[in-house]
Parts: C-alpha cells; structure tokens; sequence
C-alpha cells in the first residue's frame, strides 16, 4: 500500500504541467551550464517570481531541473575551446580539450552527458533511500574536520596531472595565497586589495578560470603558425563513442558517482572538489596513467559523474535536515520557503505529494537531459572544426562575457587578460593552471575552518586533533605523504636487487 | 522677388515655430517622464546570498511591490565582504531611482567598522518595513532548560561558551556581545557562513548558535535544536512559547531592522511614489502573513521615522562595537 502511494506520487511529476515545468528547467539549466559566467544561483533566483505563479510542486521542479541541469552543460565549453563553463568542470578541460584536439569532442561530450546522467541517477537513488543515515554522518563534520580534509586534499590533489610534483605544489600555494585577496573571511579585515574596490570580495574564480584556461588558450594558437587544416569527413558513428570508449569510462563512472555523492554531502565547494578527486583517483588506478592530459576518456567520465553526483548529495542536508550547504541549495530553500514549504524531516510526512514529485522529477529530468544533450553533441562537435581564426576570437568573446557577466564588472575583464597572459606563460614553462585552481578553491575553506577549530579551542593546537575522525583523517595524511618517497625507496632497492641477481 | 523674399521669411518663421514647438513639447515630455518613474524595471540590490534570510523577504516583497508599481522590482544579489561591495554600489549608482538598496542594520555595522568610507546618511530613505528578532540556539541534548540557566552556566564559565554568528560584524553577531557585555562574563565568538552555525550546533561542535528565525524553522520544528531566548521587544507569533531575553533577565532589545533606501540625490518625486507603494505592500494582508511565517514582524516607518530610528541604532552599534574592541 505503502509502495503504491509514493508510485503515484513519483508520477506526480508526470503530469503534464509538471512535466514542461521540468523540461523549462532542464533547459534553462543546460544552458546555464554551458554559457561560462552565468551561475545556476543567479538564474534561480532570477526565476523564483516566476514559479510562484506554477504553484510548489511545479515551481519547485522547474527549479531542480535548472539546478541538475546546469551540471550537465557545464562541460561543454570546456571539452570544445577550453573554456570552463562551471567552476565544477575546470579540470574536464585537461582530458575533454585534448581529446576534443585529437578530434574525439563527440566522444567526450556524449561520455559527460551519458556520466551525468548515469551520476544524477544513482545520486537520486541514494538520496531516496538513504538520506536520513547520510545527513546525521554529514554533522560529523565541524571545523577541525574540514581543516584536516583541506589538508588531505592538498597533498592527494598536489599531483593531479602527474608531472612535476614540486611546480604541482608551488602552483597550489599560488592558489592558496590568491585565495587571501579581499576581505578576510573571519575577521573582516581588508587584505591585498591595494584599494581597489572590486577585489574586495575576493579575485573572481570564473575570470581567472576563463583567463587561465580559455585566454591562454587563446594567446598559444595565435602563438603557432596557422597549420592547413585537413578536413577530415566525420561520420554519424564517429562523432558518438566508441564501444572501447564506452567500456573504459563505465567503471570511472561509477566511483565517480559514489565519491560525487559523498563529497557531495559536505559543505563549501563539493561539486568542483569532486570533480577534482575523481580526476585524480581515475589517473592512480588507470593502467594507461600516461594518457591523462592527453585525452584519456577516463578523465571525463570520471568528474563529470562526480560534479552530478555531488549536485545530488548537496540535496540530502537540505531535504532531510533543512540545512542549505550550498549557495544553490540555498537559493532552493529559499524557493521553498518562498512557496511555504519548510524543508527538513517532516517535509516527506506533511507535504509527501511534494516531496515524491521533486524526487520523481530527478529522475524524469535526468532521463530528459540525456536526451536534449545526446543530439546537442553533434552539432557542438562540428565547432571544433571551424578554423581557429575563425573560432579563437569567438572564444574569445565568449571569455569577456563570462568574466564580466559574473558581477557585471569590467575589473574582472582585466583579471581575465591578466590570468591570460599569466597562463600563456604559465603553460610555456611548464606549470599547470589547474593546481592553482584547486589552491584556491581549497584556499577558503581551509582558512575559515582552521581559523573556526582555533577559535573553538580557544587557541589550543589540540582542538585540531580532538575527535577520532580528525585523527583517522590526520593519519591518512601522513600515509600520503610519506607513502610516495617509501615507494620509490622500495622500487628503487628492488630495482638494484634484480641488477646484481642479474 | 519681394514676394519670394516674405515666403520665404513666412517658411523660417514656420520652421522656427514648430522647432520651438518641438522643443517645448520635447522638455515637456522628459519632466512628465520624470513623473512617470518607473519607465523600465527597478533593482533592488540585496547585500547577502539568494536563499537567506534577508533574501526571501526581498523576493516576496519584490513581487507585491511589483504589483503597484507597474513595472517589476528586481532583487539582485551582490555579496561579499558583509555586504560592503552592495553599498558601495549603490552608493555610486546613478540617483535616478533605478537602483534601490535592501536596506538592513549592514549600514550601521558596516559604517561603524569602516569597512565603507560612508554611513546612513548618504541616503535617501524610503520606508522602513519591519523588524527580524534573533534568537539564540541550543543543541536539543544541551543541559540548559532555559535561558536563565543558559545565563548562570555563561557567568560560571566566562570565556568557555562558544556561540556561533553568521560573520563577524552581523548583527548576529552583536547581540551575543551585547548579551555577554550585560551578563558580565566573555563569550567566544565562531564566526560562520549563513547556514553553517546551525550544522555546526546540530554537530555538537559549538554550545550555541546566534540567528534569524527564518535561518533555524525547520530544525526548530524537528526538535533537533531549541531556542531559548529571542532579543525583540515581545514575543514573536511562531513561537509563542519563547521568552524574550527581557524577560529572562538580560535587558536586551536588539532586532535586525529592514526598509528599503535609495542613493543620496534621488528625486523627491521618486522617493514619495516608492514610500506610497511600500507602505501599501507592508500593511498588505499577504506581507503580514509571509512575514509571521518567517519570524519577521512588520512595521511600517515613513521616510523621516525611518531616518531617525537608523540613525540611533548607528549610535547604540558603535557603543557595542568600542565596548567590544571592534571599531577602529
């Protein structure tokens, strides 16, 4: 009986109101996602008039829809020109754009979108059933927790791409120190702003990504000497993946799903850091560890699982505790409240019409933007083919409205040009831009919750150490850090053991 | 040819006419364009996140207001820095009455910090609209049954008990420094995000948390956390069963105030309209119930109320800011 009652709630979501409610969303949302600059908070908040008039179950599904389905369009720009389109997909970039590059774009772009579909399902799945269990393990978490997590990501993150390990961690440091311009996040003191009114709130993370990653680009194809463009016929079958492509990215998938969905849970940036430690989990375990960076399909199938998968577990705190850990999340709340919903542990016993119809919504959006974006991809492969004289200055353009668009600052534009030439540097000598994005990302959080542990403590180291999790956390983090000079120790006697057997 | 001579004078004189014509009915037109404010959409720039507090009673104001004014009003967040960037854009924008600033006591603690190099009175006040109490938390298992108990635990552990804020400087903020400042014994401050204070006490990791109603109604009602004082005046209507901190014996009366303000400079003509139209808003039947809802409790103030009773709050905040070593 019991089953029953919430089937016919699931198809709430199938009533045709609902259903174009859904589809609107999942619309706006895709293009949310793909247009670099224009985060899914604003838009959402932007439209929240507008759903009032729908009533809350169609309002608050047109909603969802654009909050998933700003996570599927987000890799788009980022596999064709480089261009983060979401802080979430920065690091689609490094194996999205080469192998958009090596002329597999239709490829990586049906492997994001058949991700995030696969990703926002099993993320729905999970929050339908173990929501309540998920949400309690998530309050584990204070301050000293996340100044250790911080920690632990910055030693796992440091050698992201696997090459040298020490400008890996310079350019986190970068990151991290960039990270302190404006005003400070406890205290409230001005820092590094030298005046200028328009880093007060920080250095703009989409103008220096879109700087960094699309105008360095940029700046290095104008560098080279124009090739003659061959072009090459592409088929119908080409443009999609390859059955060996399919089966190299189902496994990342899946860890990158329940990472996503984990990480996804916490608050502060979980969908970028997601993405981040999918990316890095996928190069460790691969066996083709030298493709990453090269075009490896396994780095776009893994983060684009994960950046979806943490949109999903972002919704746990905030449907069974009615805590918001995101500003999206946030913007839902106040959705909710808006319509005079009050999410939290009774929401599924006194609106469960509304609560099942959100749920079913998922899963009916997923299904919904697999299908928009699937055919999408053949029409946003061809891009890559327009000659770069052509297509750079667009890219261009598309880079200034990103960064200007963020906060309607022309400040931001010059951080962008300045990221720009930086990156094009950057990339001449050899130090990679997404280190840094990580540092900054990390950057934040690492200081409030430090910052917080110290305070709670009132100044005693210890407090940094107090619960066992920290000290499971901590012990980790000495594992990793010494673990790489022990395995190399080892390899190397072994390696001078098998020479004198020989 | 004389002939030709006075056509032709007759034709400049024509020509002459209508220009001036053309000019009077033009001047004309752009002084009853002035009159006709609003001629596009109006924003209204909200200093803290979309979702929050302060936000969702913006957006359902916003939408009411719309009604009456012909055009909409568009809530706009611009965040960072506890709301000085906000300010200052608003404080720079044109004053033609096209961009409103959601205005709150950020002005006064901003001002008092001098996180901003101006104060209230760079602005032309439109309408107060209520006031937004704020309560301090406890963890369900906490041992504390009520705030006198809260009180006495405070004064036999000064400098022990941590309290949670939403950011150093907000009005959260202030009230538990003016709590310990009339109970005698220092708290420890653990500024967090919007939200954030709330998982924190949820988690165990804090003793109490300092916020407004609308930030903590779910887990309220779930009896994950309990409320033991609020800081307004009376008892606010969703929770009739807390007592006020006067009542607890803390003389305490410190709310979070909200109205709406416009950059210094913007036509009178502008300003009238707007208080008329959000004074119809905030004594609308709807208003009163979403405000209820929320926590928040309306009260009207017109222009000149509004600028006076700001005014004073900048003087009790400084007191609290120098008393607490947190103005320059």
């Amino acid at each position: 009986m019991a089953d029953r009652t919430i089937l016919s709630f699931l198809l709430i979501a199938f009533q045709p109101a609902n259903l174009l409610a859904c589809f609107a969303g999942a619309v706006v949302g895709t293009l949310v996602g793909v247009l670099p600059g224009l985060g899914p908070a604003a838009v959402m908040a932007l439209v929240i008039p507008l759903t009032l008039k729908l009533g809350p179950t169609a309002g608050l599904i047109m909603l969802a829809g654009i909050y998933y389905g700003s996570m599927y369009g987000g890799s788009t720009t980022s596999i064709l020109v480089n261009v983060p389109g979401e802080p979430a997909s920065v690091v689609t970039t490094l194996d999205g754009y080469a192998m958009a590059k090596k002329g597999r774009a239709g490829a990586a772009l049906a492997i994001a979108a058949i991700g995030s579909f696969v990703a926002g399902t099993v993320s729905v799945i999970a929050l339908q059933f173990f929501a309540p269990l998920l949400a309690r393990s998530a309050l584990a978490f204070g301050p000293a927790e996340y100044f250790v997590l911080t920690v632990l990501g910055v030693i796992l993150l440091s050698n992201l791409t696997g090459k040298s390990r020490v400008k890996s961690l310079i350019m986190i440091m970068v990151g991290l120190m960039l990270s302190t311009i404006g005003f400070d996040p406890v205290g409230g003191v001005e820092r590094f702003s030298f005046g200028f009114e328009s880093v007060q709130g920080g250095i703009s993370f989409i103008a220096l990504t879109t700087g960094l990653f699309g105008v360095a680009e940029v700046f290095s194809v104008m560098a080279e000497k124009e090739k003659p463009m061959g072009l090459f016929p592409v088929r119908f079958r080409e443009l999609y993946p390859d059955r060996e492509e399919l089966k190299r990215s189902l496994a990342p998938m899946a860890r990158g799903s329940v990472l996503g969905f984990l990480i996804g849970l916490l608050p502060g940036p979980a969908a970028t850091m997601a993405a981040f430690a999918s990316y890095s989990l996928e190069r460790r375990l691969s066996k083709r560890r030298d493709q990453f960076g090269k075009g490896a399909i396994e780095g776009v199938a893994g983060p684009e699982s994960a950046n979806n998968a943490a949109a999903g577990g972002a919704m746990v705190p905030l449907l069974s505790l009615g805590l918001p850990f995101t500003p999206t999340t946030a913007v839902l709340l106040g959705g909710m409240l808006l319509h005079g919903v009050t999410p939290g542990p009774f929401l599924l016993r006194d609106r469960p019409e509304l609560f099942w119809g959100v749920i079913g919504s998922f899963y009916l959006g997923n299904a919904m933007l697999l299908i928009l974006n699937l055919p999408l991809v053949g029409i946003f492969a061809k891009i890559v083919r327009v000659a770069p004289r052509y297509l750079m200055p667009i890219v261009l353009v598309l880079c200034v409205i990103g960064a200007y668009g963020d906060n309607l600052n022309l400040f931001d534009v010059w951080v962008m040009f300045g990221a720009g030439v930086t990156g094009y540097l950057m990339r001449k000598y050899g130090y990679e831009p997404a280190p840094l994005v990580i540092g900054l990302v990390l950057g934040p959080v690492m200081e409030r919750s430090l910052r917080q542990a110290l305070i709670i403590s009132q100044g005693n180291l210890s407090g940094l150490w107090d619960s066992t999790l920290c000290q499971v956390m901590w012990f980790i983090v000495l594992l990793s850090a010494i673990l790489p000079f022990i395995t190399h120790y080892l390899r190397r006697s072994a390696a001078s053991v098998s020479k004198k057997a020989n | 040819m004389l002939r030709k001579d006075a056509a032709l004078k007759t034709y400049w004189r024509w020509l002459f006419l209508t220009l001036l014509t053309a000019i009077l009915v033009w001047g004309a037109g752009s002084s009853l364009a002035k009159e006709a404010w609003p001629e596009k959409q109006v924003e209204l720039i909200n200093p803290f996140g979309a979702g929050g507090a302060a936000d969702i009673q913006a957006r359902k104001l916003a939408e009411i207001i719309s009604r009456d004014l012909g055009q909409p009003l568009v809530v706009r967040n611009v965040t960072g820095a506890g709301g000085a960037i906000a300010y200052n854009e608003v404080h720079r924008a044109k004053p033609d009455g096209y961009t409103l600033i959601w205005y709150s006591g950020a002005i006064n603690t901003l001002a008092a910090r001098k996180q901003i190099s101006f104060d209230y009175r760079a602005f032309e006040h439109i309408a107060g609209v209520g006031f937004e109490t704020v309560a301090i938390a406890v963890n369900k298992t906490a041992p504390w049954k009520d705030f006198k108990e809260f009180v006495a635990y405070i004064r036999q552990n000064p400098n022990k008990v941590t309290v949670g804020n939403s950011g150093i400087g907000s009005v959260t903020h202030m009230v538990p420094v003016a709590m310990a400042a009339k109970i005698g014994a220092p708290l420890v401050h653990v500024p967090f995000g919007t939200g954030l204070a709330v998982a924190a006490l949820m988690g165990g990791k804090i003793d109490a948390s300092s916020q407004h109603p609308a930030e903590i109604l779910s887990q309220v009602k779930a009896g994950e956390v309990r409320v033991l004082a609020v800081t307004s005046e009376k008892r606010i209507s969703i929770w009739p069963n807390v007592p006020t901190m006067k009542e607890s014996g803390v003389d305490l009366v410190f709310d979070q105030w909200r109205g709406f303000a416009a950059p210094k400079g913007t036509p009178k003509t502008v300003i009238d309209k707007m208080t008329a139209i959000v004074k119809k808003a905030v004594e609308s039947k709807e208003w009163a119930e979403f405000a209820a809802s929320v926590g928040t409790t309306p009260q009207y103030l017109d222009p000149v109320a509004f600028y006076k009773f700001v005014g004073e709050v900048d003087k009790i905040t400084k007191e609290i800011m120098i008393a607490a070593g947190l103005s320059k």
